[in-house]
This record gives C-alpha cells, structure tokens and sequence, in this order.
C-alpha cells in the first residue's frame, strides 16, 4: 500500500500539470497490465525477428546448395516442368536469390495450411526437397506462424501487439514530462529496483521511435489478411478483386477464388515477356501462379523496380492469353498500396544493407531488455508485500522464457548442424527438438528455487550452444570460419556473428551470476519509499 | 568504408552529448566544465550528425539515410547510456579509437 501511495504521489507531482491523478493512476495500471500480459509473447517475437534481420544470410549458411554460385534463369517454364506434377492450387516460383543457390518451386499441400518447398535443379534435372527449415522456422515463429496452428495463432500475435503498443503510448504519458532526463540516468550504486527501473526507461525511452515503428507495421502485417476479408463486403460491396487492387501489396495471398475450366495457357517465358513489355523496371524475383491453366487463371510477376526506394512490383496477367491485368509499381500505385509498401520497407528493413541491419539487432536486443526489465520493475516493487503465487510464477516465467528462448534459438541451429541433410523427417526432428528444448527449459525455471540463478545457468547454456555453432558447421560445409575450402563471406560472417553472441551472453550471465553473489540488498518497503523520491518517474 | 564513418560519426556524436550531459557530473570530463566548452562540444556533435547523414546521402536516398542516422543515433545513445556508469574506461577507450579511425577513413578515401 505505501509503494502505490509512493508512486501515485510521485505521478501526480509530475503530471499535475495535465492530468487528473485519476488519469494518472489509471495509465500507470494500464501501463503495468498491458506490460505484464504481453511481455512474454513479445519478447519472443522482438528476439526471433531480431535474428531474422539476418534470415537470408541464416539460409545460406544453413543450406549448401546456397553456397554455390547461381545460374540464371533461362526458362521460368522448365523450371515449372521440373516440378511438375503440380496441385492446382497457388504456386510459387522463385528465381535463386542474391546470385547464389538453385530457383525453388512452393506451394501449400491441398487442403492443408502446410507450405512445402523445393530446390529445382534445373541442369541435373532433379528435384531436392526443401532439407533445411531452421532459418524458415525461426522467420514464421516471429510472427506466430505456425503450419499446425494456421492463421488464428498470427492474429494473437497482432492482438498481443496492439497490447504491447497500449503500454508504450500509456508509458510515454506517465513519463511525457521527464523524457529527456531518462535517457542518460542509469544509477547502478542503488537498489535492484531503482537498477532495472532505470534500465527499462534508458532502453525504453531511446528505442521508442523504433519500437513503435516496428510494433505499429507488425500489427497491421499480423493482422492483414484478416482486416483485408473482413472489408470486402463492407468496403469493396464484395468486389474481391477491386479489392485485391486496392490493398496492394498488403496483402500477399488473395482468397481462393474459381478460376473456370481447363485451358492450355501460353507458356511462363511468354508471359515473362508480356509481364517485361508491360513494366521494363521490373526484375522478376518471383513468380505467383493462380489457376494457371484455368480460364480465369492469372500469373503474377513480382521482384524490385530498379530505381525506387522500397520499390517492389508486381505484373498480373492472365494465362490463357497474356493479356496485362493489373501493373502495380511505386509510381502507380494506390494510398493503401504505398501505406502498405513504407510498412513493409520500414519493417523489413529495405534500407540501409547490412550496416543498419547489424544496428537494428542491436536495437532489438534493447527491446528484450525493455519489456523483460518491465517484469523485473513490477516484481521489485511487489516483493515487498506477502509472497503471491502469480508473482512468483511470472518471475519463474520471465526466466525461462527470457533464457530458454535463446537456448531453443540455439538448440535449432545446433540441431540442424547434426541431423542428417538427406533425413525424410529432418524438418520435423528440428521443429520438435526446439518446442522440447524450450518447454523444457521453462520446466525447469518453474521448478528451480531462484530464478537470478535460472537466469544466469540459461544464459551461460545459450552462450556455450552459440559458440559450438561454428565447430558443428564443419559438418555439412567446409567453407565457414573453421572449414578448410574457400571462404565465403556470408558463412563467415554469420559464424563471427554467432560467436560475438556468444560472448555477450557470457558476459550477461557473469554479470547476473556475480549480482546474484554481492547479495545486493533487498528492496524493503521503507527503502522503496525512501528511494521513490529519488526515481524520477 | 563510407559506413564505417558514418557509424564513428555517431559514436562521436553520442560522446559528445553524452559528456555535455549535466546529469552525469561524476562522468563529466575536466574539459566539459564550463558553459563555452559544452556549447562547443554539442555544437561539434551536432556537426557530427549532420556529416553522417550527408555522407549516407551518397549511398542512399534521403528518407533512408535519415533512419540509418536515427537508428544509428538511437544504438550510440542507448550503448553510452547503459555501458558508461558500469565500464567507463572501456568507453573512453572506444572514444579514442573512434577519434583516431575518423582520420584514418578520411586519409583511406571513406569520402566517396
């Protein structure tokens, strides 16, 4: 009680000025609740999208066939021949990325939300399933994906979103007037409380641009395809397609439509041609077939427009005849179309190469520790009361979901180094060895008696699993740091990268293991009162 | 090359302020001490910033370059901020190697 008497003083001299005390409390409550129900998917979400900053530079490491120089294109329809037999659902064909690895062929398994690939090697005249999932599993878990859970999980995760945005617009109000002063006063001569609370506003009030960039895009990303279905009748008067015009690039798979009765469409090099005479800019990436040898059946032509920033395009035509259906480029586009494109350019960070890249990592590990200070702030302040068992949960849950995602994260990678590549149920085997590994590592922080010590014992495991990832590379490649054929770059690279996140969270966990040993005093109700004059707010 | 300057630019920057920053009067250098002084350190940072941003013009767009400069504002601040009370000679040190690697770049052609 003299903590929340402390705090709503506190809040009321600082913003007086503009708010009822009321208000005050209010967004102070808000602003806890919505911090403690969301930060644990959050986290989770902020740490996998952290990695898949680096997802095409993971798949080239994870996978050999990326390491070998790419061939181009000669015909988009050999390619379609080598796949063949086909479903007739949607197909997705794409071109070998960044000049390296083989084209692959894509498609949902009918009547399933399964997405399945394969690698089509073209001068070989083989087709190679898709062997290698980890940089994949790690892309979709970032936004909730998941085959087995489908769309339902992915609109949670807009949802928890909206919660996370709830607490950072409540938390900039409560602490509107001292902004400035918070973004260098970090006291590490006080209590652990006055500690992560001072963490949580550094970390918090210099990531606001882009936290609120990043959770406003990731939202409406989780959430299109549903906001798109529900405004098709009230918006559009059920016009889909006027409505798949009008949403653009937000959204990426159109509902299922019938696209008539069979037909021998003109081949894919002809509508290549078509789709190139319609917008010259245009670098095909990717190709999107729909109902392609059906009457209505349409194709289209995706990749960058040489020129323009966050410039993606797409040409839809329509297979039976070529005939241009639909040109959509920057300059061409509609209001929701560029809302969309900015969206997806700021999220995926379109922009700046590997430099802001490396420094948008870096921001995203500052958002971990954002929201996982946020539960440490709330559970100094309430250790002072009677034990509760929701409180010593949370703190048991922080643990192990801070430290077992990074030891699943790892675990993943570790695993996909060791299953054999020509393994059937390779994919299978590395999905569930990361669901156990992370269920397990939550376990055993319910279990454990401290969590500070959970802490420290998952941070060192995820540092030693990081820092094996270069020595079990050698397995499947010889062209990594510790390989013995040519270098290259990228497996280079993300093997320095895993090792410098190893000694990070080496360090993290010395830090936490030698806090734990100085005995830092515990936070008594009078040193909190005594302290909240101290703590801005 | 042209990043790398960009980003020792930042590091710069953020230094700079952060000095100034009265706040902090126990990480305060000497030098930072008198009203003249700051107003020239944060000038300096200010002219720091703004070089960054102008050489990444070079390389991209404006609005592009205008988030590579926040977001690598934002990095530099936060990493000061959090490192500086806990390990101030191992940021003193970074500052120093930052002050020697910006001529270095310059001498080695960082400026397209």
């Amino acid at each position: 009680m003299m903590i929340d008497r402390a705090e709503s003083d506190r809040a009321k001299r600082s913003t007086s000025w503009k708010m009822s005390p009321r208000v005050v409390s209010r967004y102070w409550g808000t602003h806890a609740w919505a911090g403690i129900v969301t930060s644990l998917v959050i986290y989770v979400m902020f740490l996998l999208g952290s990695f898949v900053l680096f997802y095409q530079p993971l798949t080239v490491w994870e996978e050999p066939l990326k390491q070998e120089p790419a061939r181009d294109v000669a015909s988009w329809q050999r390619l379609a021949d080598l796949g063949e037999p086909l479903p007739e659902q949607d197909i997705w064909i794409y071109a070998p990325q960044h000049e390296r690895g083989l084209p692959k062929l894509g498609y949902f398994l009918p009547g399933t939300t399964a997405w399945r690939m394969w690698w089509l090697d073209d001068a070989a005249e083989r087709v190679i399933p898709q062997r290698e999932m980890a940089a994949a599993y790690v892309y979709d878990l970032h936004y909730l994906w998941h085959d087995v859970t489908g769309y339902w999980l992915q609109y949670g995760a807009g949802v928890m979103v909206f919660g996370f945005l709830l607490a950072i617009v409540t938390g900039v109000l409560i602490h509107l007037r001292k902004l400035v002063p918070q973004l260098h006063q970090f006291r590490i001569d006080r209590s652990r409380r006055v500690f992560w609370s001072d963490i949580h506003k550094v970390t918090g009030v210099f990531g606001l641009p882009q936290q609120l960039i990043y959770a406003t895009t990731g939202a409406l990303m989780a959430l299109s395809p549903l906001l798109f279905k529900l405004s098709i009748q009230p918006v559009f008067g059920g016009d889909e397609l006027r409505a798949v015009h009008t949403a653009g690039a937000l959204v990426e798979e159109p509902p299922e439509r019938d696209h008539g009765a069979r037909v021998t469409p003109l081949t894919l090099d002809q509508l290549h041609a078509r789709a190139l005479a319609a917008e010259p800019r245009l670098e095909p990436e990717k190709l999107v077939l729909r109902g392609y040898k059906k009457h209505e059946g349409t194709v289209d032509f995706l990749g960058h427009v040489r020129g323009i920033a966050f410039g993606d395009g797409l040409v839809r035509v329509r297979a039976r005849d070529g005939a241009i259906l639909h040109v959509e480029t920057p300059d061409r586009e509609t209001a929701v179309g560029a809302v969309a494109r900015w969206m997806h350019g700021l999220h995926t960070v379109e922009y700046g190469g590997l430099t802001a890249r490396i420094m948008i990592f870096f921001l995203g590990m500052f958002g971990c520790i954002t929201i996982l200070s946020g539960n440490w702030v709330w559970l100094e302040r309430r250790k002072a009361r009677a034990a509760s068992l929701g409180n010593t949960l949370l703190e048991r849950l922080t643990a192990g979901v801070g430290g077992g995602a990074i030891v699943a994260l790892g675990s993943l990678f570790l695993a996909s180094r060791f299953i054999p590549l020509d393994w059937p149920s390779r994919p299978k085997q590395e999905e569930l060895g990361l669901a156990l590994v992370f269920f397990g590592c939550v376990a055993y922080a319910l279990a454990g008696r401290s969590a500070v010590r959970t802490w420290w014992q998952l941070l060192a495991t995820g540092s030693l699993i990081f820092a094996a990832l270069p020595f079990a590379a050698t397995r499947f490649s010889s062209r990594g740091l510790l390989g013995v054929g040519p270098r290259d770059e990228i497996v280079v690279g993300v093997e320095l990268g895993f090792l410098l996140f190893a000694g990070a969270l080496a360090a993290a966990a010395a830090v936490v293991r030698s806090a734990r040993r100085q005995a830092v005093p515990a936070t008594t109700p009078d040193s909190l009162v005594r302290e909240s004059s101290a703590v801005s707010p | 090359m042209t990043e790398l300057l960009c980003v020792a630019l930042l590091y710069l920057a953020s230094a700079l302020i952060y000095a100034t920053t009265r706040r902090r009067r126990t990480l305060q250098p000497a030098w930072a001490s008198t009203r003249l002084s700051v107003a020239a350190a944060r000038i300096a940072a200010l002219a720091c910033i703004a070089s960054a941003f102008a050489l990444w013009r070079t390389i991209e767009p404006g609005p592009a370059a205008f988030l590579v400069i926040l977001t690598g504002q934002i990095v530099s601040g936060t990493l000061f901020a959090l490192i500086a009370p806990v390990a101030p000679r191992l940021i003193a040190c970074a500052t120093a190697l930052c002050l020697l690697a910006i001529p270095t770049l310059l001498s080695l052609g960082a400026v397209p």
